[in-house]
């Protein structure tokens, strides 16, 4: 015990703690190389559905077309996972809070029989369980949140805005437009903190 | 003198037209084109079989809702209509034609230049054909269909996040 809590003082070459670092990394918008992935992974599908849009319904040809495809879904990919990243930061935390009683409440029932445990501990394992719950729950919120306001943008452009444009060009600036918005609108800090 | 003269014209006339054709019987089956969501009219042909128990016509008109079309003569008794309408106008339901020889067709003329109705003129026979209405595609189209249900996604997606945030 006092060997591990020693190994956890260590100062790193930034001047934290690693406590200290994990804690702050935490609250910083910088994400893990999960959550990356889970982000691009997510945002590619979302980007490259459209093609079967525009290919089926607008019948553009998917070989001649291949380059506005690919091109438009990186690009959309880009800010789709950048308006993920955006939602995700602005929920964390007020996911984090919203959930806090309920998963206190929880961790204590779950160590309640644990009475060799420090106060310190328990509560160290409700903020890492918290953090846990809220990190989950604003990923995923954020995949959903993005995705339904994509495609309804997309659907609402491809099918009235640019109902008389050729295909082309109603691909171009539907994917641009919902994506480049996206990307956008989850920059702003409406979130108060 | 006269009197001969009028004899022997009519004899000459019922010579070359024919004998006044007198209680004819017809019967008519119809098609119409019904899908107007690839095409802006409908097109109509109706199949006649006409027959007159003595005398007979040299050519048949017919009058379907107000429209007077020449009929065509397709084979021994056997005669054809068909005529084309923006599908918003067409008739649809049960049709009646009524059918005229010349004479009749005649008639119609006057009646039309004279600006009266042509439903006064009498017909030799008439025929009823029954004509489906035009498919106008459903009710509601796919893609509005689909962009209420993304929409409606959509706002339950802003008001949690709004939730959320609050």
């Amino acid at each position: 015990m006092v060997q591990k809590s020693a190994t956890q003082q260590k100062v790193g070459a930034s001047g934290f703690t690693k406590e200290e670092e994990l804690l702050l990394n935490d609250f910083s918008r910088s994400t893990t190389t999960k959550s990356t992935a889970i982000f691009y992974a997510n945002a590619l599908i979302v980007s490259a559905l459209p093609i079967w849009l525009y290919w089926r319904i607008h019948s553009m040809d998917l070989i001649s077309s291949a380059i506005f495809f690919v091109a438009l879904t990186a690009v959309s990919t880009y800010f789709m996972a950048m308006a993920y990243k955006n939602t995700k930061f602005s929920l964390k935390f007020k996911i984090a809070s919203k959930r806090e009683d309920a998963v206190t409440r929880e961790v204590m029932r779950a160590l309640a029989d644990d009475k060799k445990m420090s106060k310190k501990e328990k509560d160290e394992r409700v903020l890492w369980k918290k953090n846990e719950v809220a990190d989950y729950e604003s990923t995923t919120f954020a995949i959903f949140y993005n995705n339904a306001l994509y495609l309804a943008i997309i659907i609402f452009l491809s099918f009235f805005f640019f109902k008389n444009t050729a295909p082309a060009i109603n691909y171009i600036f539907s994917i641009g437009i919902s994506s480049g918005l996206l990307a956008l609108l989850s920059t702003g800090s409406n979130h108060k903190n | 003198m006269f009197k001969f003269v009028v004899l022997v014209l009519s004899v000459f006339a019922a010579s070359a037209f024919g004998a006044q054709c007198t209680s004819p019987k017809a019967s008519a089956t119809s098609f119409t084109s019904s899908d107007a969501t690839i095409v802006s009219q409908v097109a109509s042909i109706v199949d006649l079989s006409f027959k007159c128990s003595s005398g007979e016509v040299t050519q048949l008109f017919a009058e379907v809702a107000g429209q007077v079309f020449p009929v065509a003569k397709v084979g021994t008794d056997k005669y054809q209509i068909s005529w084309n309408d923006d599908f918003k106008k067409s008739v649809t339901g049960s049709v009646n034609i009524r059918l005229f020889d010349e004479e009749g067709y005649s008639s119609i003329r006057k009646a039309q230049r004279e600006g009266s109705s042509i439903s006064s003129v009498k017909s030799l026979t008439e025929v009823v054909v029954s004509i489906p209405s035009v498919y106008n595609g459903p009710l509601i189209n796919s893609e509005l269909l689909v962009a209420v249900l993304t929409i409606f996604v959509a706002y339950f997606a802003y008001t949690t996040k709004s939730k959320l945030q609050a």
